[in-house]
Order: structure tokens, then C-alpha cells, then sequence
């Protein structure tokens, strides 16, 4: 005994348009977590390359799966790479500016070529309510060097 | 063939240097309601040097990175079992990224052999800056990595776990008893 399965053309082209539909409402390439779009300048200016991270606050008992997106051409889009937690959440961004080499760690006989942090890591807190678009101005006294000379890493 | 470190010989198995927030020395994680302090070496160039590992360059603090530290299992007083102690990097990167370096690169302009724990797995390359070490451990593997932990156990775990959780696991004596699990 044998069974032949042919499902006929008229069905599957019934079915597909809700099978897209839900694709697209699930958010697909980011897997799971709430999808943050938006814009990211640096002294007003779009920042060229970099990511955004959506991190959870332990501290206000937040927890979960960071969220993280790539900064291109001044723009970030989290169904790229990983939706972020609802509730209390850490955001970093890192800024890069890649047609301009970077600073070289003292000692370093590599040859490697780096690009230029354009900021330090710039850190502030957002409510995720759900998907949203927000933009975030990171502010010049980021790009500023700390109080021991290092540019690439601050505490806000 | 190799050169400058970069090329054909690659490491995908690396030791933990312990957990950094790509922040100064002296970061604060939260956990459970208490708060735990963390220091870092060297912070200003490639993510720095995390202290607070088993595989760390420095003696728990910042310092000259130091050859001969040694951990005993009887250190590890947050139990063998619920510290990491080695961490796997084989992600197939896209053109223009190259993070791999050979064990024999030692520190020169970033470690070689070793990472911090900074970012959830699976998410961050290098940026071509100043994140050498703290690049994300991760596979090829489904929506994950493996992981070995101080007991020689060794175990696979998924990129959506909680990156604290991970941060902390990252830890051998900070008395926090965060059991490994997704």
C-alpha cells in the first residue's frame, strides 16, 4: 500500500500569504525579544559603524537575553541581530569611525591595522515597553579622554 | 602559514579571563540583589585584562600581567562545577573580519590565548578597535557554544542565556554560587 501526497498549487498559494504574514509579524532574523529601530548620532552627526547593546538591569531585577544590533550608516535595527527583554535595560553603544585608523595598544609589534573608537563605550538606561523606535544622541563628553588619558573605555 | 599572528593557524579554544563590562576598572554586576565588584588590567586598550577568571593574566588584580599564576582546584571556592573555565570561538566570520590568533601570539597587542567574558554568545566580532578580548565566545553550532568547566565537565550553552549569569559563571572565588545552566 502506497500513499502519494500531492497537495494541489490552489492550496499552498492559499496558505502562503498567512504563513508570510506570520513570519513577518514574529520578526524573523532576530530571534525572539522585542525589536528596537532607530537613529544613532554622535555630535549630530551619524554614526558610521558600530553596535547596540540592550543589556538587562540585574540591579532593578531585569533579566534575560541582551539584545544587540549593528550601527550602520547611522541607523540600527535589532531583527538584524537580537530583540531586546521588555522592562529596565542597560543600553551600550559602541561608535567607530572605520576610515580612520586607530590608536595602538604601547608595545604592540603586530602590524595590525585598527580603525578609530570615536567614543567610549556610552552606557544609559531605557524602559522597553515593547517594539519601539528610539533614537540616542551620544553626547560629545563621551568622545572626551577619561581622567587617566584613555579614550576607548569610559564609565558614564 | 602566518603572519603578524594573523592566518592559518587559529585557536578556537580559549581560557577565561573572568567577566568584563567593557567599562573601567572596579565594574559592578548585580545579582540576586547583591552587588559583586570586578576589576579589570589594563582597561584603556582591547577591552583590557579581566581579573576575576581562572585563566587570568594578572594575580586577582591589576598589576604587570604575570607569568607562573597559578589557581589551584582548591581555590576555586565558587565550586568547579559552576565555574567556566575554558570558552569555544569557531564562528565562521564574514570577509573582513579576522579575530583569530594563534596561542603563541601571547599578549602582544591583546591576548592570544585568552578572552574576557563581555558580551552573550554568538554576538560580537571583533570591531577592528579596541574589543580584541572581549570578543563573543560562539559556534556554528545551533544558537550556542561549548563551554568546559573547572571540574573538566564540559557543557553547551545557548546564546540566549542571561549574560550575567554567564559573567558570573566566568568567576572562581567571588562567592557567588550561580549554577551553570541555560
Amino acid at each position: 500500500m502506497s500513499f502519494t501526497i500531492r497537495p494541489r498549487l490552489s492550496r499552498i498559494l492559499l496558505v502562503l500569504p498567512a504563513f508570510v504574514f506570520a513570519l513577518t509579524a514574529m520578526g524573523c532574523g532576530g530571534d525572539g525579544g522585542n525589536r528596537i529601530s532607530g537613529k544613532i548620532t554622535f555630535q549630530g552627526k551619524p554614526v558610521p559603524a558600530g553596535k547596540i547593546y540592550f543589556i538587562p538591569d540585574g540591579s532593578k531585577g531585569n533579566s534575560g537575553a541582551t539584545g544587540y544590533a549593528d550601527i550602520k550608516d547611522g541607523s540600527y535595527d535589532t531583527s538584524s541581530g537580537k530583540g531586546a527583554v521588555k522592562g529596565a535595560v542597560t543600553v551600550a553603544i559602541e561608535g567607530f569611525d572605520p576610515s580612520q585608523a586607530g590608536e595602538k595598544e604601547k608595545g604592540d609589534t603586530s602590524g595590525e591595522v585598527t580603525v578609530k573608537s570615536l567614543f567610549a563605550r556610552y552606557e544609559t538606561k531605557l524602559d522597553v515597553t515593547g517594539s519601539m523606535t528610539k533614537d540616542f544622541d551620544v553626547p560629545a563628553e563621551a568622545g572626551k579622554p577619561g581622567p587617566r588619558g584613555e579614550t576607548n573605555i569610559v564609565q558614564p | 602559514m602566518q603572519v603578524g599572528g594573523l592566518g592559518g593557524v587559529s585557536t578556537h579554544y580559549y581560557g577565561l579571563m573572568g567577566p568584563n563590562a567593557r567599562t573601567t576598572d572596579n565594574f559592578r554586576l548585580t545579582y540576586n540583589g547583591q552587588t559583586f565588584t570586578y576589576r579589570i588590567g589594563n582597561p584603556t586598550t582591547n577591552g583590557g585584562y579581566a581579573c576575576n577568571g581562572i585563566l587570568q593574566q594578572y594575580r586577582d588584580q591589576p598589576g604587570s600581567i604575570t607569568t607562573r599564576h597559578v589557581v589551584r582546584l582548591t581555590d576555586v571556592l565558587d565550586g568547579t562545577s559552576n565555574t567556566l573555565l575554558l570558552g569555544e570561538r569557531s564562528v565562521h566570520l564574514p570577509s573582513g573580519i579576522n579575530d583569530y590568533r594563534s596561542w603563541t601570539r601571547g599578549n602582544n597587542g591583546g591576548s592570544g590565548a585568552t578572552k574576557n567574558i563581555a558580551y552573550p554568545i554568538n554576538s560580537t566580532n571583533y570591531n577592528g578597535s579596541n574589543n580584541f578580548n572581549d570578543i563573543s565566545m560562539g559556534s556554528n553550532h545551533t544558537q550556542g557554544c561549548n563551554f568546559a568547566r573547572a571540574d573538566g565537565t564540559v557543557v553547551f550553552l545557548r546564546q540566549s542565556m542571561d549574560l550575567l549569569i554567564l559573567q558570573m559563571s566566568a568567576t572562581y572565588k567571588d562567592g557567588e554560587l550561580v549554577s551553570i545552566n541555560n
